[in-house]
């Protein structure tokens, strides 16, 4: 069964009219593992902001578990769909512990303190992403990959079905990145999360993902399982780079660039 | 950021000193009462002079500066949240401006009588509080945006537009007049009566329930529109309803006791580097800790320089300046970390 239905969207940024998406029609499926993959400007991290609800489409529509996504208040979207930011700045200081809480919004009334169910939701989600030994610590002072964990430990404490997240990567070193995507994996596997990243990193994308959509300048170029996505053709066809393929124990092969496709090296 | 004491001991010693100051702070004044004379009968004499200082003078003073100094703190803690940024104040998007644009106004044109209770000065006075919140909105919907910078510069223009006018007035007025004007300026919380003091508390109430219900989204919004979003907060709405309900609260404040200085700025960072940064924390914390520390500046103002009394204005920042760069030199990372 399909969580997401989208059929038709396009999109535009008021202030930006050279960027648009359109005509985009494509399903993620309940319990998938989708990766968003393409150059910078493709629209990778729009679409995800579409889905999170954060953005509201042009023409189009976005199904949500058979529902639109705008007949959802801001409250239920966030019970249900978490999003995960590249990063936050936060402008007055506060400890890991209580951004984690932050999760807990959407489920608590107005005047409603955090119960004892809320907190062992916030500690088993600081667990699940590695991030239990800081929680005591002011979020500002962390590292790159200990602030991307506590953004999705505290994404995972809104016990959503969906989870998105924004090129979660970006400025990780490559042991931070393999053990995000190992988070993440896991949490689609033992926790029957449904997620949607949005990323750069062709290689890990392959390794890691079950389902990769590959976008250009706002269009859908191509979509389905990896080895059938991950090609060099597309590869070199969207991101202009001619790539070689290296062959090694996982299905998937590598790919390593080569330079400007075309150009000479 | 480790804080130096728990979040409740904080909250219990910042609730203790303000009933402290609530009860303390009647019995000091320029007039010296034989407190024997004042509960000699219930209700007072008349013509029992002590009592009807105490009861009449006195009291509604002591709490007209517990409201104000709560709510300054209060609607400063909301307006450093929405607008992300530790310098904003209630004061940041004109209120100031506009409110002594208006009370200079009534002064100037000789308007002394008054309307429902209330003098014409503290009319114009919360008019022009919020003609400048209108112009601040009409501002940031004509260019469709409001961003906390959006806001902040509108906000930051349109106060200086309104100072000007007012320095046009006191330029132009005689010298009555112009006493009168830098007296309203520097704010005072003298000549006060028990129905503005009612009036306010009703207001207050039902502002200071509605922005702590907002805690936890001033938590997710000083983080940033789009996490709040994320979390479930309809940012929009949240941010227009907490300015707008902390710009009216501000505008009642100063309409009635001047634009107090600093005290909506420095008591919420005071808090800020004691309890963290957990808006409702901070919210209850300010508001008990800027009543008392208003209630203790203007007894000081009040009785120690007697005959005269000083502007409550002068002594909040001569005060509470000291305080809040102490404190930031002891935990100097406070803002950075």
């Amino acid at each position: 069964m399909s969580l997401f239905q989208i059929h038709d969207l396009s999109f535009r940024y008021p202030d930006h009219q050279s960027f648009e998406l359109q005509g985009l029609t494509l399903t993620v499926e309940r319990g998938g593992l989708v990766g968003f993959l393409g150059p910078n400007g493709a629209g990778k991290s729009t679409l995800l902001r579409l889905l999170a609800g954060l953005l509201r489409p042009r023409g189009g529509t976005i199904l949500f578990d058979g529902r639109p996504l705008g007949d959802f208040s801001a409250r239920q979207r966030a019970g249900r769909i978490a999003f995960v930011p590249q990063s936050v700045h936060f402008q007055f200081p506060l400890t890991v512990a209580e951004i984690v809480e932050m999760g807990r919004h959407p489920h608590l009334g107005r005047f409603e303190p955090l119960g004892a169910g809320d907190r062992s939701i916030c500690e088993r989600a600081l667990k699940l992403c590695d991030a239990w030994e800081f929680r005591e610590r002011s979020f500002e002072r962390l590292s790159g990959g200990e602030k991307q964990r506590v953004l999705l430990a505290s994404a995972l404490a809104q016990t959503p079905e969906a989870l998105l997240l924004d090129e979660p990567t970006l400025s990780l070193d490559l042991a931070h990145q393999i053990l995000l995507f190992e988070i993440i994996q896991k949490l689609h596997r033992e926790e029957g999360l449904t997620v949607v990243v949005a990323t750069h990193e062709l290689n890990l994308a392959g390794q890691y993902l079950r389902r990769l959509v590959l976008m250009r300048q706002g269009h859908l170029e191509a979509q389905g399982e990896p080895k059938k996505v991950l090609t060099s053709r597309l590869i070199q066809a969207v991101h202009g780079v001619a790539v070689e393929p290296v062959r090694g124990k996982s299905a998937i092969p590598y790919f390593v660039p080569k330079g400007q496709a075309g150009g000479k090296r | 950021m480790t804080p130096l004491l728990p979040k409740s001991a904080v909250l219990a010693f910042a609730a203790a000193f303000f009933l402290g100051s609530l009860l303390l702070c009647p019995l000091w004044g320029s007039a010296q009462l034989s407190f024997h004379q004042v509960f000699q009968n219930w209700p007072p004499d008349p013509d029992n002079q002590d009592a009807q200082i105490f009861f009449a003078v006195r009291l509604p003073r002591v709490f007209l500066a517990a409201l104000a100094g709560a709510a300054m703190a209060a609607c400063g803690v909301v307006f450093q949240a929405v607008l992300r940024n530790p310098l904003a104040c209630p004061f940041t998007l004109g209120v100031a401006g506009g409110s002594s644009f208006g009370a200079v106004a009534a002064l100037a044109l000789g308007l002394t009588a008054g309307w429902m209770g209330l003098s014409w000065v503290t009319v114009f006075a919360f008019l022009g509080a919020l003609l400048s919140v209108a112009l601040v909105y009409a501002l940031a919907s004509v260019i469709r945006s409001y961003s906390a910078v959006t806001l902040l510069l509108a906000g930051v223009g349109i106060n200086y537009f309104f100072n000007a006018l007012v320095l046009l007035f006191y330029f132009l007025a005689d010298f009555t007049q112009s006493y009168a004007m830098m007296h309203w300026l520097m704010g005072s919380l003298d000549v006060v009566e028990w129905s503005s003091v009612k009036r306010l508390a009703f207001l207050e109430a039902g502002v200071l329930l509605l922005l702590f219900g907002l805690g936890r989204d001033l938590n997710l919004l000083a983080a940033g529109e789009e996490l709040a979003q994320a979390k479930g907060v309809p940012a929009p709405r949240v941010i227009v309803l907490s300015v707008l309900a902390a710009s009216l609260l501000t505008s009642a404040v100063v309409a009635i006791a001047g634009p107090i200085a600093f005290v909506g700025l420095i008591v919420p960072h005071v808090f800020r580097i004691w309890v963290g940064n957990d808006h409702r924390v901070l919210l209850a914390g300010s508001a008990l800790g800027g009543a008392a520390f208003l209630m203790i500046c203007d007894t000081v103002a009040r009785s120690c320089f007697g005959p005269t009394e000083i502007p409550v204005g002068v002594l909040t920042a001569i005060l509470g300046v000291p305080v809040l760069l102490f404190l930031l030199f002891r935990r100097r990372t406070y803002l950075l970390n």
